[in-house]
C-alpha cells in the first residue's frame, strides 16, 4: 500500500484515541480538576516551578522525550513484517503509552510534583524505591551500551558524518554566546547555526573521518569497537563538565533538528508517494529466527510505551503544568508524538529503503542482519524521503545519520551523568562508602559496565548481540514503565476510582516482559553466554519483584489500608 | 512591498521569533537558571543565617562583602521574576 | 628595631602609667612616639593629663597619644562600607544593606575585631608618622582574636570564592563570555583577599617588630594570670619583652608594708624563675599624672 495511506489510517486511529480514550482517562480514571491549583502555582519559584502555556509545555516535553529509541526499535521489529510492528505501535500508543505518560504527569502533580522515584516510596513503599533504583540502574546501563553501538555503527557506515558531529558543539556554544551577548531574539542565529551545521555536512562529505586505517579486521579493536571505546571515554569526561557547557547547547541544537527531521519525513512521504514494499507479515524468516511473540513487545518500547518518559513527566513537566486538564494534552498527545516517530521509522524501513519487495527481503534476511543494520536502514530510508524533496541522496544519508547520532549522543551524555548519581545512591544504600562519596569511582563504574556490554562479541554476528542487548534495554524500559504504571494504578485505586485502564497495560507489559526474559534466559544459557545470562537473570528477578510489589500494593490499596498515607482524600 | 503587507509579515516574523524563543530557547535558559541558582544558594544561606540570628564570627571582616551579597541576592530574586523579596527582612 | 610595644596586664596594675612613662621617655630621647590606649575608661588621658581622641594628637614634643575604641571603629566602618555601597550597588538595596550591616556589628567579637582593625591601621602607619608605637592594652584578648580570625576567615573566603567562581562562570556564560575569568575582577573576592592579607601582614609585623611587656604587681593572683598570658602569647608566636613588676615595696618599709615585702619576695623569686627578663619598678609616691610626673617611673624603664 502507499505509505501515505498508512499515515492516514494511523492518523485517524490516533485522533480517535486522543479524542475518546484520553477523554475517558481524564474524566473517569484521573479525574482531572481544573479548580485545583497545580504545584507550578502553589510552589512557584521561577526556576523549577513555572506555570507554562500548554503548547509550549508540550514542545518542551516532547523534545525531552524524543530520542533515538523510537527509531531503532521499529527499525529492527519490521523484520517480522510491518503488520505486527504497526499494530503494536498503534495499540501500545493509544492504550499503554498514552495512559502511562499522561498518568505519570497527573500522579506527580497530585503529589507536589515529586519525581517518580520519590513517588514509588510515597505511594507504594520504601522497598519499591530500591527496586526503582535498581531498575533504573540497569536501564541506564543498557541504554548507554546500545546507543554507543548505534552511534559507532553509524560512524563506521558514514564517515562523512563524523565531522559535522564534531562541529556541532562549537556551533551550539557560539549560538549561545551570540544570543546572550546581544540579548536579541535567538531565531536568526539559531537558524544560521543549523544551516551551518548542515553546510558542515557537505564539508563532511569532502572530509570523511574513518578509523579503518588503524583498526583491525576482527577481534577487540575493530573499527566499531574503537569508536565505542572513544565514545565512553568522551562521556566519562563530559559527565564532569557542567551541563550548561556541553549538554544543554547540544540539546538545544537537537531540538531544532527534531522539528526539521519530522518535517522532512512527513513532507518526504507525502511528496514521494512511496509504496510499502515490506510484507505485512514476514513469512520468509529463517527457521531459527526468534519469534515475534513476545520479543516484539520488548523490541519496540519507545513508540509503544517507554518508562523513560515517566522520568521526564514527573521530573520537569509536572512542575510546569498550568492546570490539570493540560496534562491530557501534554502527556497523551506527547505519547502520540512518539508513536508518530515510530511510525516514521516503520515507513523509512519498509517504504524508504528499497524499491522492491525482493530487495527488502534481502536487507532483512535474518534477525542478526535486521538488528545490526537497523539504524542504517532507518538512515537510508529517511535519506530517501529527503531525496523526494530534492536533496541529493548521498547528502541526505549523512543528514539522517547526523540526526540519529545527535539524539543518541545526548541520551548517552545524560545517561552516563544520571548513572553516576544512581550508582552513588545505590552505594549509599548498600553502605559502600568509597563509591558513594567519589564522583570518579562512581563515574568509572557508570562507564565500565556498559562499555563491557557494548564490546561483547556477537557469537559471530555483531548484529545479533546488538539485537539482544536492544531487547534487554527494551525489557528494562518496560519494567520502568511497569513500575510507573503500578504507582499510577495504586494511586487511582486509593482514590476509589476504577484502575482497569491502568491495570490492563500494566499486566500486559509485565507478562510479555517476563516471558521475553525467560525466553532469552533459556537461549543464553543454552548458548553459553556467560555475561548476558546473569544479566538477564538479574533483570528477571527485578521483574518478579515488581510483580510482587505491585500486587501487594494494589491489594492493600483496594482493601483500604496501606503502608503509606494517601496524600489526598479519596474522592467519590 | 505595500506598507500593510510589510507590517503583516513583520508581525508574523515577530510571532515566529517569540514562538521559537518559548518553544526552544526557554528550555536552555531555564537550565542555565537552575544551575546558577544552585550556586547562589550558598550566598543566600549565609545572608539568611545572619538575619535568622546566627552569629557570624567574622562579621566585622566581612562587612564590606555585605553590600555585594545583598546586591547579588537582589539581582537574583529580580531575575526570578520576584520584584520584591519581603521575607525575614532579608531584602527590599 | 622594636617598633611596637604592648603593655599588658590586669586592670589596676599600673600598665597605663608605665606605658605613658615609657612613651614619654622615648619621646624625650628623640623617638617619635605614639602611645595608644584601648581602655574605654580613658585612663591614658588622665595619666597624661590631656583629653585624648581617636585620632593621634600631639601631647608633647614628638609624643602623640590617642584613645581608640572598638565601637567607634565599628561605627566608622559601617559608614565607610555604606558610603562605598552607594556607588557600587543599586539604590533600592541600600536599606537592606544598612540593615544587614547594623545586624552584623552586633555580633560578638565585632568590637574586638574592630579594635584590631584600628590597631592594624596604627601599626601600618608606624615608621612613617611615628617611629614607635606603644600600646596600653590587654594584649591577650587582641592576640586571641588575631589568632582565631584567619582560621575563621579562610573557610569563609574559600567557600565564597568557589561559589563566586562557579556562579560567575555560569552568569558569564549566560552573558556571553565563556571560560577563564581570571582577568575579570571580582571586587567582592578582592576585598576578602585583601582583608586576609592585612591580617597576615599584621601577624608578620608583630612577630618581627613587637614586644609584649606584661605588667603585674607582686601578688599571687596577678602572677598566675601573667603566667597564663605569657603561655598564650608564646603559642601565638608573639615575642615577650621584659616582665614589669610594678609597685614593689622598698627595703626600708615598715609595718604593713614590711609584711608585704615578705610576700613580694616570694612572688618576685617565682617571677625571676619563670621569666628571663624582669624589671622592677618601685612603689612611687603621689598620684602620677602629667608628663613631668612620669619621669620617675620612666627612669626605671630606661633599659627596656
Amino acid at each position: 500500500m502507499p505509505a501515505i495511506v498508512m499515515v492516514l489510517i494511523v492518523g485517524v486511529l490516533f485522533y480517535l484515541g486522543y479524542r475518546y480514550y484520553s477523554g475517558y482517562l481524564a474524566r473517569r480514571v484521573y479525574a482531572l480538576d481544573d479548580s485545583r491549583p497545580t504545584p507550578a502555582h502553589t510552589m512557584r519559584d521561577g526556576v523549577d516551578f513555572i506555570p507554562t502555556n500548554k503548547h509550549v509545555l508540550f514542545g518542551h516535553h516532547f523534545t525531552s522525550v524524543a530520542g533515538a529509541a523510537p527509531i531503532v526499535g521499529p527499525a529492527i521489529a519490521v523484520f517480522w513484517g510491518w503488520g505486527p510492528a504497526l499494530v503494536w505501535v498503534v495499540v501500545g500508543t493509544i492504550f499503554a503509552a498514552g495512559v502511562h505518560d499522561f498518568g505519570a504527569i497527573v500522579v506527580s502533580v497530585r503529589h507536589k510534583a515529586q519525581s517518580i522515584g520519590t513517588l514509588t516510596r510515597e505511594v507504594i513503599n520504601t522497598r519499591a524505591r530500591v527496586l526503582f533504583l535498581l531498575i533504573i540502574f540497569f536501564l541506564l546501563t543498557l541504554v548507554n551500551a546500545v546507543f554507543s553501538v548505534v552511534i559507532s555503527n553509524l560512524f563506521v557506515a558514514n564517515p562523512e558524518a563524523v565531522l559535522p558531529i564534531l562541529l556541532e558543539i562549537p556551533f551550539a556554544i557560539a549560538i549561545g554566546q551570540y544570543i546572550y551577548r546581544t540579548r536579541s531574539a535567538a531565531l536568526i542565529p539559531s537558524l544560521i547555526g543549523v544551516v551551518l551545521l548542515y553546510a558542515s555536512i557537505l564539508l563532511g562529505q569532502e572530509l570523511p573521518i574513518s578509523l579503518a586505517g588503524i583498526a583491525a579486521e576482527d577481534g577487540l579493536f575493530t573499527e566499531r569497537n574503537i569508536w565505542v571505546i572513544l565514545l565512553f571515554v568522551y562521556t566519562f569526561i563530559a559527565a564532569r563538565i557542567p551541563v550548561w557547557v556541553l549538554l544543554q547547547p547540544r540539546d538545544y541544537i537537537n531540538s531544532h533538528q527534531l522539528f526539521i527531521a519530522l518535517g522532512v519525513i512527513g513532507l518526504g512521504v507525502l511528496v514521494g508517494w512511496d509504496t510499502i514494499v515490506a510484507p505485512m507479515v514476514n513469512d520468509q524468516t529463517p527457521d531459527n529466527s526468534p519469534s515475534w511473540f513476545p520479543l516484539l513487545f520488548v523490541t519496540i518500547a519507545c513508540g509503544a510505551i517507554s518508562g523513560f518518559h515517566s522520568l521526564v513527566s514527573s521530573g520537569t513537566t509536572s512542575k510546569q503544568l498550568d492546570k490539570e486538564s493540560d496534562a491530557r494534552y501534554v502527556g497523551y498527545f506527547g505519547a502520540i508524538g512518539e508513536g508518530a516517530l515510530a511510525l516514521g521509522s516503520i515507513l523509512a524501513c519498509t517504504a524508504g529503503i528499497v524499491a522492491t519487495t525482493a530487495d527488502w527481503h534481502a536487507a532483512y534476511s535474518d534477525f542478526g542482519t535486521a538488528s545490526g543494520d537497523a539504524t542504517s536502514n532507518f538512515v537510508n530510508g529517511v535519506a530517501h524521503f529527503a531525496g523526494n524533496l530534492g536533496v541529493p541522496e548521498a547528502t541526505a544519508v549523512v543528514f539522517a545519520a547526523v540526526v540519529v547520532i545527535s539524539f543518541a549522543a545526548t541520551t548517552m551524555d545524560t545517561g552516563v551523568r544520571l548513572q553516576r548519581y544512581i550508582v552513588q545512591e545505590i552505594a549509599e544504600i548498600a553502605r559502600i562508602r568509597p563509591v558513594a562519596r567519589s564522583l570518579t569511582l562512581s563515574g568509572i563504574i557508570a562507564v565500565l559496565i556498559p562499555l563491557v556490554l557494548a564490546l561483547l562479541p556477537g557469537g559471530g554476528e555483531d548484529g545479533y548481540t546488538f539485537g539482544v542487548l536492544w531487547q534487554l534495554f527494551g525489557t528494562t524500559n518496560q519494567l520502568t514503565a511497569g513500575l510507573a504504571l503500578a504507582v499510577v494504578a495504586v494511586w487511582v485505586t486509593k482514590s476509589r476510582r476504577n484502575p482497569i485502564a491502568v491495570l490492563v497495560p500494566l499486566v500486559f507489559l509485565v507478562v510479555m516482559t517476563t516471558w521475553a526474559l525467560i525466553d532469552n534466559l533459556l537461549t543464553f544459557v543454552a548458548e553459553g553466554e556467560w555475561v548476558l545470562a546473569p544479566l538477564d537473570a538479574i533483570i528477571f528477578v527485578l521483574a518478579v519483584w515488581l510483580i510482587v510489589e505491585a500486587a501487594l500494593a494494589l491489594r492493600q490499596a483496594r482493601s483500604g489500608s496501606g503502608t503509606s498515607e494517601p496524600v489526598e482524600v479519596p474522592e467519590s | 512591498m505595500s506598507g500593510r503587507l510589510r507590517t503583516r509579515l513583520l508581525g508574523w516574523w515577530r510571532r515566529l521569533e517569540r514562538g521559537h524563543d518559548l518553544l526552544l530557547v526557554a528550555r536552555w535558559r531555564q537550565g542555565l537558571r537552575k544551575e546558577a541558582r544552585r550556586e547562589d544558594d550558598t550566598l543566600r544561606a549565609l545572608l539568611l543565617l545572619e538575619s535568622l540570628g546566627v552569629d557570624n564570627p567574622v562579621a566585622y571582616e566581612t562587612l564590606d562583602v555585605v553590600p555585594y551579597l545583598v546586591a547579588d541576592f537582589h539581582a537574583w530574586h529580580r531575575r526570578m521574576g520576584r520584584d520584591e523579596f519581603g521575607d525575614a527582612g532579608v531584602c527590599c | 628595631m622594636l617598633l611596637i610595644r604592648f603593655f599588658g596586664g590586669k586592670g589596676g596594675v599600673g600598665k597605663t602609667t608605665l606605658a605613658a612613662a615609657f612613651a614619654t621617655a622615648q619621646a624625650r630621647r628623640g623617638v617619635r612616639t605614639l602611645v595608644v590606649s584601648t581602655d574605654p575608661a580613658h585612663s591614658l588621658g588622665d595619666v597624661l593629663d590631656t583629653p585624648l581622641s581617636e585620632e593621634p594628637r600631639a601631647v608633647a614634643d614628638r609624643l602623640l597619644a590617642a584613645e581608640i575604641s572598638g565601637e567607634n571603629q565599628a561605627e566608622r566602618r559601617v559608614s565607610e562600607v555604606l558610603e562605598d555601597a552607594r556607588h557600587a550597588v543599586p539604590r533600592e538595596v541600600l536599606p537592606a544593606v544598612e540593615r544587614h550591616l547594623r545586624r552584623a556589628v552586633d555580633s560578638p567579637g565585632t568590637v574586638e575585631s574592630a579594635l584590631l582593625d584600628r590597631l592594624t591601621d596604627l601599626v601600618e602607619r608606624t615608621g612613617r608618622e611615628w617611629d614607635l608605637l606603644v600600646v596600653d592594652s590587654a594584649p591577650t584578648g587582641h592576640m586571641l582574636r588575631l589568632l582565631s580570625l584567619p582560621e575563621l576567615l579562610t573557610p569563609w573566603i574559600e567557600g565564597l570564592a568557589r561559589n563566586r567562581r562557579k556562579a560567575r562562570d555560569i552568569d558569564g556564560y549566560a552573558d556571553g563570555l565563556l571560560g577563564e575569568r581570571s582577568d575579570e575582577r571580582d571586587p567582592l573576592l578582592e576585598r576578602l583577599h585583601a582583608r586576609r592579607r592585612r591580617l597576615d601582614d599584621l601577624r608578620e609585623r608583630l612577630r618581627r617588630d613587637a614586644r609584649v611587656h606584661l605588667v603585674l604587681v607582686p601578688e599571687r593572683l596577678p602572677l598566675a594570670e601573667t603566667e597564663r598570658a605569657a603561655d598564650r602569647l608564646a603559642e601565638a608566636g608573639l615575642p615577650l619583652g621584659a616582665v614589669l613588676v610594678n609597685r614593689v615595696a622598698g627595703e626600708d618599709e615598715s609595718g604593713v608594708l614590711a609584711r608585704r615585702r615578705g610576700q613580694e619576695r616570694a612572688v618576685l623569686a617565682r617571677v625571676r624563675e619563670r621569666f628571663a627578663d624582669v624589671v622592677t619598678v618601685p612603689l612611687l609616691p603621689g598620684g602620677l599624672a602629667g608628663a613631668a610626673e612620669l619621669d620617675e617611673p620612666a627612669c626605671w624603664l630606661a633599659d627596656l
